[in-house]
């Protein structure tokens, strides 16, 4: 019985080191996304630089780190209870 | 233009209505009926004081006048929250089992708490806040006179300023600094700013959607007035981005005023993993219309009124 619950509590541990392991990459990816020479991309050619599409790119990606950002509350703030 | 008396009545009904806000918070939280005030929406909206006057003033015009440039001062922060649990749930926790109560204290207290520490800390905040404080009541100054620009009254800036300073001394010391115990929270402060959030983003929307729907022929139209209008260089992601990005994520721990709303006025971790989306998804309500609302047709539509 005892076995059970401590392999449980194993298990849910494994589980909230796995979640907080990828709530890391989370800030990481946002770094790439963001702040890195990848932006340039939509500024390097002068002429050709789209303003509609460099908007879409910074808030879609905003909104999409946001969107992730809820499923980690959720998915940590639920780790933390059961532990 | 509106009349100068009027904007005075409406300025004075607001910081009344704020003034009573903080009072009813603190009463029910003496009485001990927290409710609503020990939630986490409350505390999110409360972080929303990274949004100043500034962000009214100074991020429109730079969006005017830089073009996406503004958009770092947003980033950093919001970076900083969706990593939340390996930074911000970690000074919290520090915070609440150190008793700390200012960034001076937190940082005294590496150091066996010292107070030589302490003070030399506090002093370079003072001297770090003390532009930064000019800087809002000057916007603060600038907007009444905006309003007033017009009007036969000759409201001179100075004593302007000098009333909101005293006013916001008076908020400070009836609400704040009057408990400076650890454990207690401002729950007047708190609410008080978290109402003026509401406030500020219904304010940014509401211009937003009547100048993109009302002034202009809808997002399309406006997103090709903006790439006339808006200025946009192949320097704008370059190593100031970079730069801007980061102060500003250190910014939204390192300001004395969001040390304490993060930190000190925490009362549950979880409501850190509710903040850690809700406020960047705040930030980016009060950018969306940013671009639109720096476009000159702002400018033509505000002096016209």
């Amino acid at each position: 019985m005892n076995d059970t619950s401590s392999e449980k509590r194993d298990i849910k541990r494994r589980k909230l080191r796995k979640i907080t392991e990828f709530s890391a990459g989370i800030p990481i990816l946002a770094i790439c996304l963001l702040v890195s020479p990848l932006l340039n991309g939509f500024t390097t050619d002068f002429d050709q630089v789209n303003f509609s599409s460099v908007i879409f790119y910074i808030f879609g990606t905003w909104g999409i780190f946001i969107i992730l950002a809820i499923f980690m509350a959720r998915l940590l703030t639920n780790g933390v209870d059961e532990n | 233009m509106l009349n100068s008396n009027i904007i005075v009545i409406i300025c004075l009904i607001y910081v009344g209505s704020l003034f009573a806000v903080a009072g009813l918070a603190e009463r029910r939280a003496k009485k001990g009926k927290l409710g609503f005030l020990h939630s986490p929406l409350i505390y999110t909206l409360s972080i929303s004081v990274y949004c100043t006057a500034w962000t009214f003033y100074g991020s429109v015009g730079s969006a005017a006048l830089n073009g996406f440039e503004f958009l770092a001062i947003y980033l950093g922060p919001t970076i900083v929250f969706v990593g939340w649990w390996w930074f911000l749930r970690k000074l919290v926790r520090i915070g609440r089992t150190q008793r700390i109560t200012s960034i001076a204290d937190l940082i005294s207290s590496r150091y066996g708490k010292s107070n030589t520490l302490g003070v030399i800390v506090t002093l370079l905040a003072i001297l770090g806040s003390t532009p930064y404080i000019a800087l809002q009541l000057q916007s603060l100054t600038l907007s009444f006179a905006v309003f007033t620009e017009n009007s036969n009254s000759n409201y001179n800036p100075i004593i302007t300023a000098l009333f909101i300073a005293a006013g916001l001394a008076l908020f400070t010391i009836l609400f704040g600094t009057r408990n400076l115990d650890a454990n207690e929270r401002h729950h007047g402060v708190v609410t008080a700013i978290a109402l003026e959030a509401i406030v500020k983003l219904v304010a940014f929307i509401s211009v937003g959607i009547f100048v993109v729907w009302g002034l202009s022929d809808g997002p399309s139209n406006m997103l090709d007035i903006m790439e006339k209008s808006i200025p946009i260089t192949n320097q704008v992601f370059s190593s100031r981005w970079v730069t801007l990005t980061f102060l500003s994520a250190t910014a939204i721990i390192c300001l004395p005023r969001m040390f304490q709303v993060i930190v000190v006025e925490n009362s549950a971790e979880k409501h850190l993993a509710t903040a850690s989306w809700a406020f960047p998804l705040y930030l980016l309500l009060m950018c969306i219309f940013r671009f639109t609302n720096s476009g000159n047709r702002v400018k033509h539509f505000a002096r016209r009124l």
